[in-house]
Protein backbone atom coordinates (compact mmCIF):
# COMPACT_ATOMS: atom_id res chain seq x y z
CA UNK A 1 0.00 0.00 0.00
CA UNK A 2 1.40 3.41 -0.61
CA UNK A 3 -0.08 5.60 1.46
CA UNK A 4 1.16 9.98 1.42
CA UNK A 5 -0.08 12.48 4.08
CA UNK A 6 -0.21 15.73 2.63
CA UNK A 7 -1.55 19.61 3.89
CA UNK A 8 -0.85 23.08 2.58
CA UNK A 9 -0.84 23.93 5.63
CA UNK A 10 2.46 23.23 8.40
CA UNK A 11 2.36 21.70 11.74
CA UNK A 12 -0.87 20.30 11.93
CA UNK A 13 0.49 16.84 12.12
CA UNK A 14 1.75 15.28 8.75
CA UNK A 15 5.04 13.98 10.14
CA UNK A 16 3.66 12.57 13.48
CA UNK A 17 0.75 10.74 11.30
CA UNK A 18 3.17 9.86 8.82
CA UNK A 19 5.70 8.16 11.70
CA UNK A 20 2.70 6.06 13.16
CA UNK A 21 0.81 4.92 10.40
CA UNK A 22 4.38 3.71 9.25
CA UNK A 23 4.86 1.98 12.19
CA UNK A 24 1.79 0.52 12.73
CA UNK A 25 2.13 -0.67 8.87
CA UNK A 26 5.08 -2.27 9.57
CA UNK A 27 3.61 -4.52 12.18
CA UNK A 28 2.24 -6.46 9.08
CA UNK A 29 4.43 -5.68 6.51
CA UNK A 30 7.76 -4.18 5.72
CA UNK A 31 7.56 -0.69 5.21
CA UNK A 32 9.11 2.23 3.86
CA UNK A 33 8.50 5.49 5.11
CA UNK A 34 9.68 8.35 2.21
CA UNK A 35 10.51 12.40 3.79
CA UNK A 36 10.00 14.12 1.10
CA UNK A 37 9.45 17.62 3.09
CA UNK A 38 12.99 19.38 2.10
CA UNK A 39 12.88 20.23 6.09
CA UNK A 40 13.53 16.28 6.46
CA UNK A 41 11.86 16.58 9.84
CA UNK A 42 11.22 12.94 9.84
CA UNK A 43 14.62 12.12 8.89
CA UNK A 44 15.44 14.00 12.32
CA UNK A 45 13.27 11.84 14.22
CA UNK A 46 14.53 8.62 13.06
CA UNK A 47 18.03 10.09 13.83
CA UNK A 48 17.48 11.16 17.28
CA UNK A 49 16.16 7.72 18.23
CA UNK A 50 14.67 4.74 16.90
CA UNK A 51 12.24 4.02 15.07
CA UNK A 52 10.74 0.55 13.70
CA UNK A 53 10.90 0.99 9.84
CA UNK A 54 13.76 2.51 7.80
CA UNK A 55 13.43 6.04 6.79
CA UNK A 56 15.05 7.56 3.43
CA UNK A 57 14.40 10.76 2.00
CA UNK A 58 12.98 11.05 -1.81
CA UNK A 59 15.86 11.60 -3.20
CA UNK A 60 17.12 8.13 -2.24
CA UNK A 61 14.05 6.34 -2.34
CA UNK A 62 14.53 4.77 -6.12
CA UNK A 63 16.57 2.60 -4.86
CA UNK A 64 14.45 1.13 -2.18
CA UNK A 65 11.04 1.42 -2.96
CA UNK A 66 10.81 -1.92 -4.79
CA UNK A 67 11.71 -3.70 -1.51
CA UNK A 68 8.97 -2.51 0.32
CA UNK A 69 5.39 -3.98 0.72
CA UNK A 70 4.05 -0.22 2.51
CA UNK A 71 5.41 2.99 1.76
CA UNK A 72 4.41 6.07 3.08
CA UNK A 73 5.42 9.41 2.05
CA UNK A 74 5.61 12.91 4.44
CA UNK A 75 5.10 15.59 2.26
CA UNK A 76 5.96 19.24 2.47
CA UNK A 77 3.41 22.02 3.63
CA UNK A 78 1.49 23.58 0.12
CA UNK A 79 2.77 20.68 -2.41
CA UNK A 80 3.08 21.78 -5.78
CA UNK A 81 0.42 21.62 -8.04
CA UNK A 82 2.62 18.86 -9.89
CA UNK A 83 3.56 16.83 -6.81
CA UNK A 84 0.00 17.31 -5.62
CA UNK A 85 -0.84 15.51 -8.97
CA UNK A 86 1.54 12.96 -9.00
CA UNK A 87 0.92 11.53 -5.33
CA UNK A 88 -3.27 11.91 -5.45
CA UNK A 89 -2.46 9.91 -9.02
CA UNK A 90 0.34 7.44 -7.61
CA UNK A 91 -0.95 6.46 -4.39
CA UNK A 92 -3.34 4.01 -2.97
CA UNK A 93 -4.83 6.76 -0.49
CA UNK A 94 -3.84 10.05 0.24
CA UNK A 95 -4.40 11.48 4.04
CA UNK A 96 -5.13 15.00 4.37
CA UNK A 97 -4.20 15.80 8.28
CA UNK A 98 -6.26 18.78 9.60
CA UNK A 99 -6.31 20.81 12.71
CA UNK A 100 -10.03 21.71 13.63
CA UNK A 101 -8.87 25.60 13.68
CA UNK A 102 -10.62 27.90 11.27
CA UNK A 103 -7.50 28.44 9.30
CA UNK A 104 -6.30 24.98 8.87
CA UNK A 105 -9.63 24.24 7.43
CA UNK A 106 -9.81 26.55 4.97
CA UNK A 107 -6.41 25.32 3.86
CA UNK A 108 -7.79 22.11 3.95
CA UNK A 109 -11.11 23.16 1.90
CA UNK A 110 -8.20 24.57 -0.60
CA UNK A 111 -6.59 21.29 -0.64
CA UNK A 112 -9.66 19.34 -1.20
CA UNK A 113 -11.07 21.15 -3.93
CA UNK A 114 -7.57 20.89 -5.93
CA UNK A 115 -7.59 17.54 -5.40
CA UNK A 116 -11.30 17.47 -6.84
CA UNK A 117 -9.83 19.17 -9.70
CA UNK A 118 -7.16 17.01 -10.51
CA UNK A 119 -10.41 13.97 -10.61
CA UNK A 120 -8.80 12.21 -7.42
CA UNK A 121 -11.06 10.60 -4.49
CA UNK A 122 -9.08 8.06 -2.79
CA UNK A 123 -8.23 10.88 0.04
CA UNK A 124 -9.45 11.03 3.68
CA UNK A 125 -9.08 14.12 6.41
CA UNK A 126 -7.96 13.23 9.57
CA UNK A 127 -8.43 15.94 12.41
CA UNK A 128 -5.48 16.15 14.51
CA UNK A 129 -4.54 17.94 17.36
CA UNK A 130 -7.76 18.17 18.91
CA UNK A 131 -8.17 19.80 22.07
CA UNK A 132 -8.92 18.21 25.60
CA UNK A 133 -13.17 18.89 26.76
CA UNK A 134 -14.65 21.01 27.37
CA UNK A 135 -13.63 22.01 23.65
CA UNK A 136 -15.85 21.05 21.27
CA UNK A 137 -14.28 21.88 18.57
CA UNK A 138 -12.88 18.02 17.58
CA UNK A 139 -16.47 17.43 17.05
CA UNK A 140 -17.65 20.38 15.09
CA UNK A 141 -14.95 20.06 12.65
CA UNK A 142 -16.18 16.89 12.03
CA UNK A 143 -19.74 17.62 11.69
CA UNK A 144 -18.93 20.26 9.31
CA UNK A 145 -16.73 18.34 7.60
CA UNK A 146 -19.29 15.43 7.10
CA UNK A 147 -22.11 17.99 6.30
CA UNK A 148 -20.06 19.22 3.28
CA UNK A 149 -19.84 15.20 2.43
CA UNK A 150 -16.25 15.18 2.72
CA UNK A 151 -14.64 11.58 4.08
CA UNK A 152 -12.87 11.85 7.72
CA UNK A 153 -12.05 9.50 9.47
CA UNK A 154 -13.96 8.66 12.74
CA UNK A 155 -10.80 8.69 15.00
CA UNK A 156 -9.27 12.07 15.66
CA UNK A 157 -5.88 12.61 17.12
CA UNK A 158 -6.23 13.79 20.39
CA UNK A 159 -3.53 16.67 21.67
CA UNK A 160 -1.32 14.77 23.92
CA UNK A 161 2.08 16.11 24.76
CA UNK A 162 3.32 12.86 24.76
CA UNK A 163 3.68 13.14 20.70
CA UNK A 164 5.93 15.64 21.04
CA UNK A 165 7.71 14.10 23.48
CA UNK A 166 8.00 11.35 21.34
CA UNK A 167 9.33 13.31 18.53
CA UNK A 168 11.90 15.10 20.30
CA UNK A 169 13.28 11.20 21.89
CA UNK A 170 13.28 9.87 18.05
CA UNK A 171 10.61 7.11 19.43
CA UNK A 172 7.18 6.79 18.81
CA UNK A 173 4.37 7.64 20.72
CA UNK A 174 3.65 4.49 22.86
CA UNK A 175 7.90 4.74 23.88
CA UNK A 176 7.41 8.20 24.87
CA UNK A 177 8.26 8.38 28.52
CA UNK A 178 4.49 9.83 29.11
CA UNK A 179 1.32 8.30 31.29
CA UNK A 180 -0.56 9.29 28.00
CA UNK A 181 1.83 7.75 25.54
CA UNK A 182 -0.63 4.38 25.46
CA UNK A 183 -3.48 6.78 24.79
CA UNK A 184 -1.83 8.48 21.64
CA UNK A 185 -0.98 5.18 20.30
CA UNK A 186 -4.05 3.62 20.48
CA UNK A 187 -5.72 6.71 18.26
CA UNK A 188 -3.28 5.78 15.57
CA UNK A 189 -3.96 2.10 15.90
CA UNK A 190 -7.52 3.02 15.29
CA UNK A 191 -7.24 4.93 12.41
CA UNK A 192 -4.54 2.29 10.82
CA UNK A 193 -7.73 -0.10 11.39
CA UNK A 194 -9.97 2.58 9.68
CA UNK A 195 -7.50 2.31 6.45
CA UNK A 196 -8.11 -1.61 6.41
CA UNK A 197 -11.66 -1.63 6.53
CA UNK A 198 -11.31 1.16 3.44
CA UNK A 199 -10.07 -2.05 2.06
CA UNK A 200 -7.34 0.15 0.22
CA UNK A 201 -6.05 -1.89 -2.45
CA UNK A 202 -2.37 -1.38 -3.74
CA UNK A 203 -1.76 -1.24 -7.43
CA UNK B 1 5.28 16.74 -15.15
CA UNK B 2 8.14 17.86 -13.28
CA UNK B 3 7.18 16.31 -9.91
CA UNK B 4 10.44 14.69 -7.81
CA UNK B 5 7.59 11.75 -6.92
CA UNK B 6 6.14 11.16 -10.31
CA UNK B 7 9.41 8.99 -11.12
CA UNK B 8 10.11 7.48 -7.71
CA UNK B 9 5.70 6.38 -7.74
CA UNK B 10 5.90 4.51 -10.79
CA UNK B 11 8.65 2.64 -9.93
CA UNK B 12 6.89 1.65 -6.48
CA UNK B 13 4.08 0.73 -8.78
CA UNK B 14 5.77 -1.50 -10.70
CA UNK B 15 7.75 -3.35 -7.80
CA UNK B 16 6.70 -6.84 -7.25
CA UNK B 17 4.14 -6.80 -4.71
CA UNK B 18 2.53 -9.15 -2.21
CA UNK B 19 6.00 -11.07 -1.73
CA UNK B 20 6.22 -12.70 1.21
CA UNK B 21 2.86 -11.76 2.47
CA UNK B 22 -0.51 -13.36 2.49
CA UNK B 23 -2.06 -10.33 1.29
CA UNK B 24 -3.80 -10.58 -1.88
CA UNK B 25 -3.33 -7.53 -3.88
CA UNK B 26 -4.63 -6.64 -7.31
CA UNK B 27 -1.69 -5.67 -9.36
CA UNK B 28 -3.69 -2.50 -11.86
CA UNK B 29 -1.03 -0.76 -13.38
CA UNK B 30 -2.67 2.53 -14.10
CA UNK B 31 -1.56 4.29 -17.01
CA UNK B 32 0.56 7.34 -16.43
CA UNK B 33 -1.45 10.03 -17.50
CA UNK B 34 1.42 12.93 -17.74
CA UNK B 35 0.09 16.48 -17.01
CA UNK B 36 -2.62 16.89 -19.77
CA UNK B 37 -4.95 17.69 -17.24
CA UNK B 38 -7.91 20.06 -18.14
CA UNK B 39 -7.62 22.47 -15.36
CA UNK B 40 -4.59 24.13 -16.69
CA UNK B 41 -5.19 27.62 -17.03
CA UNK B 42 -8.28 27.29 -14.55
CA UNK B 43 -7.93 28.67 -11.18
CA UNK B 44 -4.97 27.55 -9.19
CA UNK B 45 -6.00 26.71 -5.69
CA UNK B 46 -2.05 26.37 -5.10
CA UNK B 47 -1.58 29.48 -4.93
CA UNK B 48 -2.30 30.57 -1.48
CA UNK B 49 -1.86 34.47 -1.38
CA UNK B 50 -1.87 34.77 2.09
CA UNK B 51 0.96 33.61 4.54
CA UNK B 52 0.05 30.41 6.48
CA UNK B 53 3.07 29.89 8.77
CA UNK B 54 0.80 31.26 11.94
CA UNK B 55 -0.67 28.18 12.92
CA UNK B 56 2.64 26.20 12.39
CA UNK B 57 3.99 27.78 15.72
CA UNK B 58 0.89 28.15 17.75
CA UNK B 59 1.18 29.11 21.38
CA UNK B 60 0.18 25.72 22.93
CA UNK B 61 3.18 24.22 20.56
CA UNK B 62 5.31 26.29 21.51
CA UNK B 63 4.45 26.30 25.46
CA UNK B 64 3.97 22.58 25.51
CA UNK B 65 7.22 21.73 23.80
CA UNK B 66 8.82 24.17 26.44
CA UNK B 67 7.57 22.61 29.00
CA UNK B 68 8.27 18.80 28.30
CA UNK B 69 11.12 17.42 30.52
CA UNK B 70 13.87 16.61 28.52
CA UNK B 71 14.60 13.30 27.87
CA UNK B 72 18.42 11.40 27.77
CA UNK B 73 18.37 11.86 24.21
CA UNK B 74 17.77 15.38 23.82
CA UNK B 75 21.55 15.95 24.03
CA UNK B 76 21.29 14.41 20.58
CA UNK B 77 19.30 17.67 19.58
CA UNK B 78 22.12 19.61 19.83
CA UNK B 79 24.65 18.12 17.85
CA UNK B 80 24.25 18.20 13.97
CA UNK B 81 21.97 15.60 13.08
CA UNK B 82 22.25 15.86 9.33
CA UNK B 83 24.70 14.52 7.09
CA UNK B 84 26.31 16.66 4.33
CA UNK B 85 24.23 15.64 1.51
CA UNK B 86 21.11 16.43 3.28
CA UNK B 87 22.30 19.57 5.03
CA UNK B 88 23.16 20.91 1.66
CA UNK B 89 19.68 19.88 0.66
CA UNK B 90 18.25 22.00 3.49
CA UNK B 91 20.55 25.75 2.70
CA UNK B 92 19.69 25.00 -0.61
CA UNK B 93 16.09 24.30 -0.68
CA UNK B 94 14.45 24.95 2.50
CA UNK B 95 13.60 27.91 4.87
CA UNK B 96 15.84 30.76 3.42
CA UNK B 97 18.03 32.23 5.79
CA UNK B 98 16.56 35.76 5.10
CA UNK B 99 13.79 35.58 7.91
CA UNK B 100 13.35 36.82 11.22
CA UNK B 101 14.49 33.39 12.91
CA UNK B 102 18.10 34.10 11.18
CA UNK B 103 18.28 37.79 11.79
CA UNK B 104 20.70 38.63 14.46
CA UNK B 105 18.72 41.69 15.40
CA UNK B 106 15.60 39.57 15.97
CA UNK B 107 14.96 38.13 19.22
CA UNK B 108 12.20 34.92 20.05
CA UNK B 109 9.69 35.70 22.79
CA UNK B 110 6.69 33.88 24.36
CA UNK B 111 4.28 36.03 25.56
CA UNK B 112 0.63 34.62 26.33
CA UNK B 113 -2.38 36.26 25.14
CA UNK B 114 -6.23 35.20 25.05
CA UNK B 115 -7.28 32.73 22.01
CA UNK B 116 -10.01 35.27 21.31
CA UNK B 117 -7.59 38.02 20.68
CA UNK B 118 -4.84 35.46 18.44
CA UNK B 119 -7.70 34.50 16.49
CA UNK B 120 -9.02 38.52 15.74
CA UNK B 121 -5.26 39.31 15.14
CA UNK B 122 -4.96 36.43 12.52
CA UNK B 123 -7.95 37.30 11.06
CA UNK B 124 -7.79 40.71 10.65
CA UNK B 125 -4.25 40.09 9.54
CA UNK B 126 -5.58 38.47 6.42
CA UNK B 127 -7.99 40.62 5.75
CA UNK B 128 -5.54 43.22 5.41
CA UNK B 129 -3.79 40.75 2.84
CA UNK B 130 -0.56 42.79 2.80
CA UNK B 131 1.20 39.33 3.91
CA UNK B 132 1.66 40.86 7.19
CA UNK B 133 3.12 38.30 10.42
CA UNK B 134 1.62 39.23 14.03
CA UNK B 135 5.58 39.23 14.82
CA UNK B 136 5.07 42.56 13.12
CA UNK B 137 2.36 43.91 14.97
CA UNK B 138 3.84 42.91 18.19
CA UNK B 139 6.86 45.10 17.54
CA UNK B 140 4.73 47.89 15.95
CA UNK B 141 2.87 47.91 19.55
CA UNK B 142 5.59 47.16 21.23
CA UNK B 143 7.43 50.26 20.21
CA UNK B 144 4.72 52.45 20.52
CA UNK B 145 4.08 51.43 24.07
CA UNK B 146 7.48 52.24 24.83
CA UNK B 147 7.82 55.44 22.84
CA UNK B 148 4.70 56.71 25.04
CA UNK B 149 6.03 55.32 28.57
CA UNK B 150 8.39 58.93 27.24
N1 LIG C 1 -1.65 14.94 18.50
C1 LIG C 1 -0.72 15.85 18.83
N2 LIG C 1 -0.72 16.37 20.07
C2 LIG C 1 0.21 17.29 20.42
N3 LIG C 1 1.19 17.72 19.62
C3 LIG C 1 1.25 17.24 18.37
C4 LIG C 1 0.30 16.28 17.92
N4 LIG C 1 0.61 15.98 16.63
C5 LIG C 1 1.69 16.73 16.32
N5 LIG C 1 2.09 17.48 17.36
C6 LIG C 1 3.18 18.44 17.42
O1 LIG C 1 2.86 19.54 16.59
C7 LIG C 1 3.97 19.98 15.85
C8 LIG C 1 3.70 19.87 14.36
O2 LIG C 1 3.46 18.51 14.03
P1 LIG C 1 4.06 17.83 12.73
O3 LIG C 1 3.65 16.42 12.73
O4 LIG C 1 5.52 18.11 12.61
O5 LIG C 1 3.25 18.64 11.63
P2 LIG C 1 3.59 18.90 10.07
O6 LIG C 1 4.41 17.76 9.60
O7 LIG C 1 2.25 18.99 9.44
O8 LIG C 1 4.33 20.19 10.02
C9 LIG C 1 5.13 19.12 16.32
O9 LIG C 1 5.79 19.82 17.35
C10 LIG C 1 4.47 17.88 16.85
O10 LIG C 1 5.26 17.26 17.86
MG1 LIG D 1 6.26 17.73 8.67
Amino acid sequence: MIVTVASFKGGVGKTTSAVHLAALLSEKASTLLIDGDPNRSATGWSRRGELPFKVVDERQAARYVRDYEHIVIDTQARPSREDLEALADGCDLLILPSTPDALALDALLMTVEALHELGADKYRILLTMIPPKPSRDGEEAQSTLREADLPVFDTMIRRQIAFQKAALAGVIVSKAADPRALTGWQLYQDIAEEIYALGVQSK
Amino acid sequence: MSSKFANLLSQARNRPIGEGTTEESTVEPKVEQGSESSNIGGKQPLQLTAPTPLAARTQNNTKQAKSSTPTRRTAALDTPIQTQPIAAEISSRGRPRTGKRSDPNYTQITAYITKQTHRDVKVALLQEGQGREISEVVEECLAAWLKQQK
